[in-house]
């Protein structure tokens, strides 16, 4: 609390207070042109610098920007307010003291100002003028007198108090002004050439961006949000988000396939590292162990640690597939597709249960044409990279849509990320889980976001997305084509067991966009109809709704397109669809690629 | 955006001695007003009014924030010497010439620390100071 004195009050020149705002207004000043200064005046720290190029000169003038933006704003928040309560100040404590000073004068010489802190008053003075002149005044009069600049010292001494609380009060407030800046001050951001730069920039700028990282990190950010808001960091910013939060950028949809394919692959790397190197050895000695034991042994710690060394060999084999599957991966994606020359791009991985992975062939941002190959059952992790596995798979589709093409760019995307039936024969003992629509209904959500991701992310004009589902593959897709704001625009249906629809016109797609094939033999002929809804290549008549909404139609009203049973067996054929020389092959490429005119339709 | 820096040392240590430029008008600017405030503001009682005290820790802050702005500026100025010098020791004849360096050969932004731009540019590293031998990091607090 401010103890201003109304003598020291008097005796202040607050030219000092005005010159003091002066000089920070003059400071502030200065500080206008250092934006020009850096960034118009020294050419190398311009965007477009060949005299220094490349991610690092980025980075470093990306690093200056920032710096700079945080210095302009402190000026704003800091160094503005100084100057301005100094100014107010100044001008209302010479208002105030000039307020006294009237005051005093108003008082005349018969009245003096007295008193300490908020007692403040007049008191009569001791000699008055009528002490030293004869003015011939009465008792009475003197007395009178007395009484009326008793009076009037009592009226003025209320003034007085009022004015020197205004001026602590400013005093007070102004104090207040100036602390209260100190308040939650902002930390500046890391160093260049500190240890840790890049994870404590990329810390620094979770902390500027907090409340949407929290919303994406909750799933509560659309993918279309995501990617507004990435549009609106500087490039260098995008950088240290993706190298230095990889968890964030690696699987999230919105963000750049180029930004989450790097993101990913430092994910990547770092889980195959984290693997213990001596794994493939520890593998070995528990199974020389196990050897060595007797499973049917009556001791019981015997038994006991051969469940124990059981239980372990089982978590260290999981731990090796995992790391073989993920390393298998890692050298797939290495070198651009040598069937095409497009590059890899690695959306996301997962090692969880089945296991999961996103990759695309070619860059779907800047792609004409997207394809999207959802597998089937027994889809996993583990076989994504082998032969017939969910990338080989897409793989020979990028190589139809190149081969087959118009010349534009095509990005075929295997898609892996849902938890896959791994089972699917009548014939096991408890029902497979390809009976259940469980995992396609999850996995449709999954998907569309996805794909509304690919949307968001897209240059230029929209990209034509095709959804290729092979099997129980079919029945997520049809399940995702289902609702009215999917972003896919065709889908295509190899070997489906059902859409999970009686009818095409029952998905969130136009009938003419949705292509089915299923080739004489598939074993997938003998999933009942009444699992996963009518068998979308049947053509007789198709019953949808019920009582008043019954309808009668000719046929499933899908596009049934030509293939070619390729295999001795059902399961054979249903596992066949590209192998080389089928000519589900090539339709598929001229439906992706847009050119359906071309398309061998059943009966067509 | 390549992974490759392309560098022209002659310009980037120029650019690197512009701002370091910068920075020295921009302390002396701080300094004028730290000074200026301290003389301005004596004639004011620093017992009588509260403020002046706020005043002191407002004009602190303010002088921290500052340093640390134009130490950052310094660090990029620095990093900027250091791949200049890099460059310079890989192309004896980069004077009026780009150098391309490959990612292994040049320090990224990330991979810099404070002893590369030593011993890149043989600058003598700075006695330490202070009672305890640390050297400011966030700049420190000036009393105005």
């Amino acid at each position: 609390m401010s103890e201003l004195t109304w003598q020291e009050l008097r005796r202040t020149d607050f030219s000092g207070l005005e010159d003091t705002a002066a000089l920070w207004s003059r400071y502030i000043g200065g500080t206008a042109d250092l934006e020009d200064a850096l960034f118009k005046d020294i050419d190398v720290l311009q965007d477009d610098s060949a005299d220094f190029a490349g991610a690092t000169a980025d980075a470093l003038r990306g690093n200056l920007k920032r710096t700079h933006d945080i210095f302009a704003q402190d000026v704003t928040d800091y160094a503005d307010p100084v100057q301005k309560y100094l100014q107010a100040a100044a001008e209302d404590f010479t208002s105030v003291q000039q307020d006294l000073e009237d005051l005093i004068a108003e008082a005349g010489i018969n009245l003096e100002p007295a008193g300490g802190l908020g007692e403040e008053r007049f008191n009569i003075a001791s000699q008055r003028a009528s002490d030293f002149h004869d003015t011939g005044m009465s008792t009475q009069e003197r007395e009178d007198e007395q009484q009326r600049l008793l009076e009037r010292a009592a009226a003025l001494s209320d003034e007085f108090i009022a004015i020197m609380e205004r001026a602590r009060e400013i005093d007070d407030q102004l104090a207040a002004d100036l602390k209260a800046l100190d308040d939650d001050v902002p930390p500046l951001p890391p160093r260049i050439g500190e240890p840790g730069y890049l994870d404590k920039t990329a810390e620094y700028l979770r902390g500027e961006h907090e409340a949407f990282i929290d919303r994406i990190e909750s799933g509560e950010a659309t993918p279309e949000e995501v990617n507004e808001w990435w549009n609106s960091l500087s490039e260098a910013d995008q950088d240290v988000f993706t190298r230095g939060m990889p968890e964030l950028v690696g699987p999230t949809d919105g963000f750049p396939a180029e930004n989450r394919d790097t993101a990913n692959r430092i994910l990547l790397d770092e889980q195959i590292n984290s693997y213990d190197p001596d794994l493939d050895e520890q593998i070995r000695s528990l199974e020389a162990a196990i050897a060595d034991m007797d499973p049917d042994t009556d001791d019981f710690a015997e038994a006991e640690l051969y469940e124990r060394y059981q239980e372990e060999l089982a978590d260290l084999k999981d731990q090796r597939d995992d790391r073989d599957a993920l390393t298998a991966l890692q050298d797939r994606i290495a070198e651009p597709y040598p069937g095409t020359g497009q590059d890899y791009y690695l959306f996301k991985f997962d090692t969880e249960d089945t296991g999961g992975a996103i990759v695309s062939i070619g860059n779907p941002d800047t792609a004409a044409n997207t394809g999207v190959f959802v597998p089937g059952t027994f889809a996993t992790i583990d076989n994504f990279t082998g032969e017939n596995g969910a990338l080989d798979r897409a793989e020979r589709m990028a190589y139809d849509a190149d081969f087959y093409g118009t010349g534009e760019e095509t990005a075929m995307i295997a898609w892996m990320d849902y938890d896959t039936p791994q089972s699917a024969s009548p014939s096991d003992e408890i029902p497979p889980e390809a009976m259940w629509s469980g995992a396609a209904e999850d996995g449709a959500v999954t998907l569309n976001h996805f794909v509304d991701g690919l949307e968001a992310t897209h240059q230029g004009e929209s990209s034509d997305t095709t959804v290729i589902g092979h099997s129980y593959g079919t029945r997520l897709v049809g399940e995702a084509a289902q609702y009215s704001n999917t972003n896919i625009d065709q889908i295509v249906a190899v070997a489906s067991p059902g859409l999970g629809v009686d009818h095409a016109s029952e998905l969130g797609i136009d009938e003419e966009d949705v292509w089915v094939t299923t080739a004489e033999g598939d074993a997938i002929k003998d999933a009942p109809g009444f699992i996963h809804g009518t068998d979308p290549d049947e053509q007789g008549t198709v019953m949808t709704g019920f009582g008043d909404d019954a309808e009668r139609h000719d046929g499933y009203g899908a596009n049934v397109f030509e293939s070619e049973a390729m295999g001795d067996s059902g399961g054979q054929i249903h596992g066949g669809y590209w192998n080389e020389g089928n000519d589900a092959r090539v339709n598929i490429a001229f439906i992706v690629t847009g050119q359906t005119e071309n398309v061998e339709l059943v009966g067509g | 955006v390549s992974d490759r820096l392309s560098i022209d040392p002659e310009s980037v240590e120029q650019a690197s001695a512009d701002v370091i430029t910068l920075v020295d008008e921009l302390e002396a600017n701080a300094l004028e007003l730290s000074d200026g405030t301290s003389n301005s503001m004596s004639g004011i009682d620093i017992g009588a009014y509260s403020f002046r005290q706020a005043l002191i820790g407002a004009a602190a802050l303010w002088a921290g924030r500052a340093t640390g702005f134009r130490e950052r500026l310094t660090d990029a100025a620095e990093f900027m010497s250091t791949n200049a010098a890099i460059a310079r020791q890989l192309d004896a004849d980069s004077a009026a010439d780009f150098v391309e360096l490959e990612p292994d050969a040049y320090l990224s932004i990330d991979q810099y620390s404070r002893a590369d731009y030593y011993e890149q540019t043989g600058t003598p590293p700075p006695a330490p100071s202070g009672e305890d031998g640390a050297m400011s990091v966030d700049g420190e607090r000036v009393a105005v």
